[in-house]
């Protein structure tokens, strides 16, 4: 009796599908990562959580997207008064050197006219 | 009668250009090690916290041009050497400009972190009282005629008795404002960016301290001129 071509086929592609599913549990088992640790903080923590389902769901709230996208914002706006502080800072400092400068330059040219005036008048 | 070379100003020429290299250099540096050598600071302050590098340390030489001011001028009431009335006028004019700093600096910091630009809490409210205090020295001197110099040392003093106040302000009083344990608690990258900007700023204020004290010293012997000047008939 000849077994139909279908029927022959079927069990490669089971064998195939099912190595293909091993797959990804073997590679998401490899990063969990090591066997959770004992400390009396990690404890308190899963106890806390098991009292309050409501803390469980503020961490995983704040690792959400809508946060991440707050985070961003934030500091976006920050960014502004930081850039306006540093501007400021540099404004307010250089123009002080920069009057200083020029009221040493004024000071110095009145200084070396009376000087020379005065050496005349004395050689006369 | 000295030669116009031997002026305030040639001889402060090597200082100006210390200033310039160790602004370009040294604050060029701060800049890399607060914008990308330091983390982020954690909790509502976030990347607003960068302001802290640059308030901080002018908030210190805020304090340190009036301490000088204040030492010069106990100097100067006692004995009454000119020398020390220009370091007291110097210093005072100093901190006058690090002061603005504080005060803009700290406005836009304050409103991200708390949602106001100002709150008349102990340590802002004392910090400006200080502001102030150096601004009417500054006032004093200008408009006060004869004797102002004694009225505006007198200032100078009571400027300096003042900093304890505004230092101890976050201890004494329940403020806003962070208190000075802030700093210990930093990241170590956080603290070596900030003790750094604080060295920059001691030699940039030095530098400037300088600068203003020879300017000053110019000022007077201009003054010595104008009054051989009149002397010898060279005016009318």
């Amino acid at each position: 009796m000849r077994i139909p071509m279908t029927l022959r086929v079927f069990p490669i592609f089971a064998l195939l599908l099912l190595a293909l599913s091993a797959v990804p549990t073997t590679a998401s088992a490899q990063v969990k990562g090591p066997a959770p640790y004992a400390s009396e903080m990690r404890d308190e923590c899963i106890a806390e959580m098991e009292k309050d389902a409501r803390i469980l769901a503020a961490c995983e709230e704040s690792h959400s997207s809508k946060y991440q996208v707050q985070d961003a914002k934030r500091a976006v706006k920050d960014k502004q008064f930081v850039v306006a502080a540093y501007a400021a800072i540099w404004a307010i400092l250089a123009i002080f050197v920069i009057i200083m400068w020029l009221r040493q330059r004024k000071l110095s040219v009145e200084i070396t006219r009376l000087e020379t005036e005065l050496k005349k008048a004395a050689a006369e | 009668m000295t030669d116009s070379s031997s002026t305030s100003s040639s001889r402060s020429a090597p200082l100006f250009i210390g200033a310039a290299v160790a602004c370009i250099f040294g604050f060029g540096y701060t800049l890399s090690l607060i914008f990308y050598q330091t983390p982020l600071a954690a909790g509502p302050l976030y990347f607003n916290q960068k302001i802290f590098y640059y308030h901080v340390p002018c908030a210190f030489m805020l304090f340190l041009a009036v301490i000088v001011c204040g030492i010069a001028s106990i100097k100067y009431l006692r004995g009454r050497e000119q020398r020390w009335d220009d370091v007291s006028v110097a210093a005072a004019e100093v901190s006058v400009v690090f002061g603005t700093i504080v005060m803009v600096t700290g406005v836009l910091w304050a409103k991200p972190a708390w949602g106001k630009w100002w709150v008349w809490d102990a340590r802002l409210t004392s910090a400006l009282l200080l502001w102030m205090t150096m601004i009417a020295y500054q006032l004093v001197r200008k408009y006060g005629g004869a004797g102002s110099e004694r009225l505006a040392s007198g200032l100078g003093v009571f400027a300096m008795i003042n900093i304890p106040l505004v230092y101890s302000s976050t201890r004494l009083w329940k403020t806003n404002h962070p208190s000075a344990n802030t700093v210990p608690s930093l990241d170590p990258s956080m603290r070596a960016a900030l003790w750094f900007s604080v060295l920059l700023f001691t030699v940039f204020f030095i530098l400037l301290l300088r600068l203003r004290i020879n300017a000053r010293r110019d000022e007077r012997r201009l003054y010595e001129c104008r009054e051989m000047a009149l002397d010898a008939g060279l005016f009318e």
